[in-house]
């Protein structure tokens, strides 16, 4: 399973990088020990950074959600601009004639990081324990609140711990147009 | 060398020098001498031992008691008393040294478990950025940025082409093959090849039955991408819309020659025959279009030489149940062409009595904004005899602004003059030819109605109407006005409508 974690992680490597690179600013923001800086380790640390055990639930949660939204911000951005032209317009080749590698450069690059969304499964595990675990939770209004966003996080550790997140991505750049055009023409009408 | 060190290191007692010296000459007392002279020696020898012996243990002693005194002293003192740099250097070997730098001893004031010193820990809560990852995120970030630009760029274009899917999702043909025109000019505009946006659009008006407009979206396709898999259903749109015009052009050549002829002057099986026989010609191979695709197909096309067979019996003024025979075939032989077929069907089963639901249905069906459906019905109603629920549906279908309004009127007028009231049927009739750009059997009806309702001046500005547009007044009014027919007759009998 690992083979196939590595090799999902090389084929999107924009996002795996982005990925490890938003984990550190966030380790550097929050002051967290970094053991191991490299981005791009070929083991199962692979766009992840290796820090210390981190035991505060705050710290814990923004080294699992920030990089979580960065790049799920720079995936929505540029899975737009590559999936509409690409897959809702059909512009595949420039008015010269040629391929049109810059619309296929930002789908790729959208999809990379929408596949490398979610933190590590220990960091899933950490947060888990510290949000939920005996001795440590927090009041019952801030677990009721943060649930939602913690299935999504520790879901999404386990998916793309096994890869599957490259399949969702892919499927969600297919629909992200026409999820796009339920509300954009009125928003769009509207501004104008 | 002195004797000790020969006598195996022993030292000498110092006795030895002053014992007495033994007489020489008498060999036992020499003898018993020498033994006691040995045993003394021994005994010093043993002596000495001893001595030395318990010199040694005394000093080992006292270096145990002087090395347990100094360990509890390190415990004890440490904070009282500072260390040597030997001592330090003892107890730091003693410690787990730093894992990052190996110099230093690990651990810090906040954890003192810590695998790093002091140093190392406060260097790895801030550990650095490569120089290289720095670029790289940078470079990544303005590439999102023009992304963003990009999207923001093609939003117009997007907006149109969604908007017109829409209308094609919800079946709304008409207001999408609109939308897609306008999609396709903003993409023109802004130099944009969306072939997605062309193939759905060409699929679109293929189903209106525009061909020209078919022809037109797919100059945005190239001409080899067609034979792929994606374009495949885009590919026999457009091979069917060649097929359709061209079978069209064929049949049309036939037919122009009796166009504005009278009924009776058409040679009506003749004419048939000759397009009964485009059916299985040769047809003329197909021009290129722009992009370079030449259209591909094997013959004309029957169903749309059918429909012009039908034409040639609408104008040869052909009984009802042979133009309804014909257009029956053209579904048989193109049931998913409805443009060709279904209005004219709906028609000839309203005139013939025929329940026009079921083709009502399918049209609505395959375009929910198509009117005429509702004008079938009121026409169903009317020629059923049911004049008044004919001029409720009617009333309905025009304040629904039904795109037949002028047709609708028309009905309305027909339903009052089969009711005698001739004054409102004109005014009915004259409201539809005001409405909008009247057609021929509009101005007959028209003229009919003046006539009918004695409005001369009406009727005169009808004719004049018609003759200066190139037509013949219809022989319906002519002859009502001559008293060869009635109203009654017009309406119920033959085509049952002015012609």
């Amino acid at each position: 399973m690992k083979i196939i974690y590595l090799i999902v992680k090389y084929l999107t490597l924009p996002g795996t990088f982005l990925q490890a690179f938003f984990e550190h600013l966030t380790c550097r923001a929050y002051e967290v020990l970094v053991e191991d800086g490299r981005y791009l380790r070929a083991n199962e640390m692979c766009g992840h950074i290796q820090h210390e055990l981190v035991r505060k639930r705050a710290v814990s949660f923004g080294l699992c959600f920030f990089p979580f939204l960065f790049n799920l911000l720079v995936g929505l951005v540029l899975t737009a601009a590559g999936a509409v032209p690409v897959l809702y317009l059909g512009e595949w080749f420039t008015a010269g004639g040629s391929v049109h590698l810059l619309n296929f450069l930002f789908l790729w690059v959208g999809v990379s990081a929408l596949t490398n969304l979610f933190p590590q499964t220990e960091d899933a595990l950490t947060l888990k324990a510290l949000l939920y675990g005996k001795g440590t939770r927090p009041n019952l209004f801030l677990r009721i609140l943060a649930s939602p966003l913690f299935a999504v996080l520790y879901a999404g550790s386990y998916l793309q711990k096994w890869g599957v997140t490259l399949l969702t991505s892919a499927a969600f750049a297919c629909l992200y147009p026409y999820l796009l055009s339920t509300f954009l023409p009125q928003l769009y009408n509207a501004v104008r | 060398m002195d004797e000790t060190k020969k006598t195996g290191g022993a030292p000498q007692p110092e006795g030895a020098d002053s014992a007495p010296a033994q007489p020489e000459g008498t060999p036992d007392t020499a003898k018993a001498d020498g033994a006691q002279a040995l045993h003394d020696e021994l005994e010093d020898l043993a002596r000495v031992f001893q001595e030395e012996l318990d010199r040694a243990k005394e000093q080992a002693a006292k270096a145990q008691e002087e090395e347990a005194g100094m360990l509890i002293q390190s415990l004890d003192d440490l904070p009282d008393r500072p260390q040597a740099p030997d001592e330090e250097a003892d107890a730091a070997e003693e410690k787990p040294l730093c894992a990052c730098c190996g110099e230093h001893p690990a651990g810090t004031k906040k954890d003192p478990d810590s695998p790093y010193c002091p140093a190392c820990d406060e260097g790895l809560r801030h550990y650095p950025f490569d120089f290289l990852n720095i670029l790289l995120a940078l470079v990544l970030a303005a590439f999102v940025f023009y992304g963003g630009y990009r999207f923001a760029d093609h939003t117009e274009v997007f907006t149109k082409a969604a908007q017109a899917d829409r209308h094609a999702q919800q079946n709304e043909l008409f207001s999408a093959a609109d939308a897609y025109m306008e999609a396709q000019t903003a993409l023109d505009d802004s130099r944009i090849g969306g072939e997605l946006v062309a193939k759905r659009a060409i699929l679109t008006t293929y189903k209106l039955g525009y061909m020209s407009n078919v022809l037109d979206f797919a100059e945005n396709l190239r001409s080899w991408e067609l034979q792929l898999p994606h374009l495949r259903a885009a590919k026999t749109a457009i091979d069917r819309a060649e097929q359709f015009l061209v079978s069209g052009d064929a049949a049309m050549e036939i037919l122009s020659p009796y166009m504005s002829a009278a009924a009776a002057d058409i040679p009506y099986d003749d004419v048939f025959a000759q397009l009964e026989a485009l059916k299985t010609a040769e047809p003329a191979a197909p021009e290129a279009l722009e992009n370079g695709y030449v259209p591909q197909f094997t013959g004309y096309n029957a169903g749309m030489i059918t429909f012009y067979e039908y034409y040639l019996a609408l104008i040869s003024n052909q009984p009802l149940e042979t133009q309804l025979a014909l257009v029956e075939q053209i579904r048989e032989l193109e049931p998913e062409e409805t443009w060709i077929y279904a209005t004219l069907l709906g028609e000839l089963y309203a005139k013939t009595g025929r329940d026009v639901e079921p083709i009502c249905t399918l049209m609505q069906e395959t375009n929910a904004e198509d009117d005429t459906p509702a004008l079938l019905r009121v026409i169903a109603l009317r020629t059923a005899g049911r004049y008044d629920e004919a001029v409720a549906a009617a009333d309905d279908a025009i304040a629904a602004e039904n795109e037949y309004a002028s047709e609708l009127y028309r009905q309305i007028g027909i339903c009052y003059l089969l009711q005698g009231d001739y004054a409102k049927a004109y005014e009915q009739v004259n409201e539809g030819f005001q409405s909008t750009n009247p057609s021929v059997q509009l101005v007959n009806t028209l003229a009919l109605c003046a006539a009918a309702a004695g409005e001369t001046d009406a009727y005169n500005e009808a004719v004049e109407m018609l003759e200066g547009s190139g037509y013949a007044v219809s022989a319906d009014v002519t002859d009502y006005r001559a008293g060869a027919v009635t109203l009654e007759s017009i309406f119920t009998e033959g085509d049952l409508d002015v012609t």
